[in-house]
């Protein structure tokens, strides 16, 4: 495998305390419902919907470009309530995935351009295939690939998943380098 | 950036199989037995623990058999493949007491969150509880295939017993005989002989009834959703019927030669855990290429490699020309560095990169390189030989 | 779809029946009434996404690998079973490539392990499911029709002269029968195959053949005045398998099977054209 190519990127991107990078230009509604652990990647133009529910993504977590992050809810006789959405640690969502998923497990990958349907569960070591859409509260089990719409269990996640995705994402961060000097505007 | 899906499968780095095939590193095992690589397609692949994809609930083996590797509960919609979810809804219903009076009942029924199928859809009644107690229905022809099954049990018991007696009787004579019969596995010979005849009552029909039914396109099923229901394979879209949901499997893993396991997942399938794990990812260095080196006709090159060893030890490594290999698709020569390296251990996460190796294209084609340096690696007291396959890219045009 | 069935009366319920066709793969247990899965016979790259037919293949090792990835997915997705010594049957058509029968008893016994594999014609084993033991089974398969003649069993032995139109895309199969059997064959119709399943089909099939019968070609020389119909217990596309999964499930199966060490030993499977086949 080829190392991955490092990543610059301008000083648009603030960085936390707990190394949480995160773009100037990605729409957080509602913040003071949203938990991010540390050294996780939010690019521009994400939206994470913490206005809606409470919303905590682990750690060394990865939220591609135009990527949408948006609690479930659900109906009821009375009306609608929403749920929080928790994001495990070492978690890829790829460019313009939408998800609205209850709950992400830890090492998932999601595919480009993915929507995630309301309420669905997905496992830790699971992966997404590009352009899948998950109907409302599918569950995905560990080591399966779901692809296609709707999307069902096509493949199969080698044994060391785990491994791979931990290595990846943090590969990924320690080459998400600023340019420049590295100050703000 | 693609992810795990490419990452698993890569084609720049792959190691030579001990069955001669090439496979990337993610896929591979090491016996600890053998010490010898194996991949998925010589290990030994066993049904380790049934589980229904959507709740998730282990299913024992014999159970699983028994209800055809299917999910008591969950349920797929025959339209799309997706899961049902069931939905409440009330119903007046007649009072038993006051027949004037209807009290509201709830009612449950299931429907597809993707195409909005409902049961209602197949014609089937709501049911008074939320698991439902859904009838699977019945395959008509049940007590004729029965029957004939019987049939035959009995007149192959009767095959067995007089091979049985032909054994001690006469040898020879009717060899002859009783081979033509198992040629074809009829076993009507023997049931002329005795007046045996099968139950056919039934299934001669003289004229096929004409039923012209025409059929409009958003009425008729297509291929997929008729076989997902094998037994009836509705026609029509008002035909569809519900169908429990497929089992999945963990597998484990066996090494063909000396039967041990290679892998064991846990029981619990929310489990990312193994009993036993033997991935080659965690015992052999794994190699990367660090992008970047340019290759032009007849022109040296320098590539950089990195070496991650996974295990605690330290690891020794020595690199070895690969000799006379001809058919091998290697496009380049290559000078692999004379000294051997040692990697730290594993906590120390600092990796070499200090091997070197010149590319000579033979042409400008499109073809890759290709460089085969053998690695051997000690383990404890163990030295592994592997041969690897780093395609290291293709060569620039000229002009570039 | 009933999840007990209780119509298997072998104690071994672990008999794999197979039925790969053109276009769909039918598989399941023996002594069951449907097969368990009938999906396309074909496979998906998985490097370049790309679905491929099962029968489409340059070499023998690229089928070779077809088959072991195709009979994986059967076995651990869909059947969720191990595949080693355990009995396989397989129903094959008459006519299928030896080619496709060698790889594919390779694959089983050398990739799989399976414990014996037992070939036979799908044509013989559509009539098992009715409990005759002659007629003349028509089967409409997808890229083929094929029209043997019945198996020769001791009433009947072969070649004749009796033809039969088929219907749709103006098939014509000449099958020949001694004349004694004509009347036989007339009367014991079987039409399978997933083709058959076209509404309408067996209609059209049954019209003209009224019609030839009129014709002087024919009326001269037959004395058959209708044709019966049996009417399998089953789905058309599957009659065969039934047939196999029927067979699979009786206690004779194993004489009739060819073992592992006699495979390994000698290397071949008995095909129905050749000579030694007597061996058993």
């Amino acid at each position: 495998m080829e190392l991955i190519e490092t990543y610059y990127n301008n000083p648009e991107y603030i960085e936390t305390a707990s190394g949480n990078k995160v773009s100037r230009s990605s729409v957080l509604c509602g913040s003071q419902n949203i938990v991010i652990s540390g050294k996780s990647i939010i690019m521009t133009d994400c939206v994470i919907r913490g206005d809606l529910a409470n919303v905590r993504i682990g750690r060394h977590c990865i939220i591609s470009r135009k990527a949408v992050i948006r609690p479930p809810f659900k109906k009821f006789s009375k009306g609608v309530a929403f749920f929080p959405l928790h994001i495990g640690d070492h978690v890829f969502i790829d460019e313009g995935a939408i998800v609205n998923a209850a709950q992400v497990g830890s090492y998932v990958h999601i595919g480009k351009n993915c929507v995630i349907g309301r309420r669905c569960v997905l496992k830790d070591c699971c992966a997404i295939a590009d352009n899948t859409v998950l109907p409302p509260e599918t569950v995905v089990p560990p080591f399966t690939v779901f692809s296609g719409s709707p999307g069902h269990v096509t493949g199969e996640l080698p044994e060391c998943t785990q491994d791979l995705m931990l290595d990846f994402t943090v590969n990924f961060y320690m080459n998400f380098k600023p340019t420049g000097k590295g100050k703000g505007k | 950036m693609t992810g795990i899906l490419s990452l698993c499968d890569n084609k720049i780095v792959q190691y030579l199989c001990a069955c001669g095939k090439w496979k990337s590193i993610y896929r591979l095992y090491l016996c600890r037995h053998c010490y010898k690589i194996r991949c998925g397609d010589c290990v030994l692949h066993e049904v380790d623990s049934p589980y229904c994809p959507n709740c998730l609930e282990n299913m024992p083996s014999a159970e699983a058999k028994l209800k055809k590797n299917r999910c008591v509960n969950c349920f797929d919609c025959p339209s799309c493949g997706h899961t049902l979810t069931p939905r409440a809804t009330s119903q007046m219903v007649s009072n038993p007491d006051d027949p004037g009076k209807s009290t509201p009942k709830k009612m449950f029924y299931l429907a597809c969150g993707f195409c909005r199928w409902t049961t209602r859809d197949g014609g089937i009644p709501d049911k008074p509880t939320v698991s439902g107690g859904w009838e699977d229905m019945e395959n008509p022809y049940a007590a004729r295939l029965s029957s004939l099954l019987e049939h035959y049990q009995q007149l192959a018991q009767r095959e067995k017993a007089e091979k049985e007696r032909k054994k001690y009787v006469r040898r020879r004579s009717h060899l002859m005989y009783a081979a033509s019969m198992d040629k074809y596995g009829m076993v009507s010979v023997a049931a002329k002989r005795k007046g045996l005849m099968p139950p056919t009552t039934g299934t001669l029909k003289e004229n096929e009834e004409v039923t012209v039914t025409i059929l409009k396109e958003p009425d008729t099923t297509k291929m997929h959703q008729r076989m997902s229901s094998v037994e009836f394979q509705p026609a029509e879209t008002g035909d569809l019927f519900p169908g429990h949901k497929h089992l999945l499997i963990r597998r484990s893993l066996r090494c063909k030669e000396c039967e041990h396991n290679l892998s064991k997942p846990e029981f619990n399938p929310l489990s990312t855990k193994f009993k036993i794990q033997l991935i080659a990812i965690l015992h052999i260095p794994e190699i990367r290429v660090v992008p970047g080196a340019e290759f032009r006709h007849k022109k040296d090159t320098k590539v950089t490699l990195t070496f991650t060893n996974p295990v605690n030890t330290n690891t020794k490594i020595q690199f070895l020309q690969v000799e006379g290999n001809a058919g091998e698709e290697v496009t380049a020569k290559i000078d692999v560095p004379k000294k051997e390296l040692v990697l730290a251990h594993r906590d120390d996460a600092t990796m070499y990169d200090e091997m070197s190796s010149q590319q000579e294209f033979k042409d400008d084609s499109r073809s890759t390189a290709t460089t085969l340096p053998s690695e051997n690696q000690e383990q404890q007291t163990v030295w592994l030989e592997h041969r690897i396959n780093v395609n290291l890219g293709t060569l620039l045009q000229q002009g570039k | 779809m009933p999840l007990y069935e209780g119509i298997s009366y072998s104690s071994d319920k672990n008999v794999v029946i197979l039925d790969i066709g053109a276009a769909y793969t039918k598989c399941g247990l023996a002594g069951e009434s449907c097969p368990r899965c009938i999906i396309p016979s074909q496979l998906k790259d998985d490097k370049t996404g790309q679905i491929r037919p099962l029968w489409e293949f340059k070499k023998e090792d690229e089928l070779f690998e077809n088959l072991k990835d195709f009979l994986f997915q059967l076995y651990f997705r869909h059947l969720l079973m191990n595949a080693k010594d355990r009995r396989v049957v397989v129903c094959e058509s008459l006519l299928c490539p030896a080619v496709f029968r060698e790889t594919l008893a390779r694959v089983l016994f050398k990739h799989f392990e399976v414990g014996s594999v037992m070939f036979t014609p799908g044509h013989l084993t559509s009539l098992l499911t009715l409990g005759v033991y002659s007629g003349l089974v028509m089967d409409v398969g997808y890229t083929e029709t094929l029209l043997p003649a019945p198996p020769p069993d001791v009433w009947y032995p072969l070649d004749g002269d009796s033809s039969l139109h088929v219907s749709g895309k103006v098939r014509e199969h000449a099958c020949e029968c001694p004349i004694d059997t004509r009347v036989k064959l007339s009367q014991n119709i079987v039409i399978t195959g997933g083709t058959s399943q076209l509404p309408g089909f067996l209609h059209r099939v049954q019209l003209e053949l009224q019609k030839l019968l009129r014709e002087p070609r024919y009326s001269n020389i037959l004395a058959v005045k209708k044709f019966k119909y049996h009417v399998p217990p089953c789905k058309a596309n599957y009659t065969a398998w039934l047939g196999g999964a029927m067979f699979g499930s009786l206690e004779t199966l194993p004489s009739k099977s060819v073992s592992r060490d006699q495979y390994i030993e000698t290397g071949k499977i008995s095909d129905w054209c050749s000579l030694d086949t007597q061996a058993s």
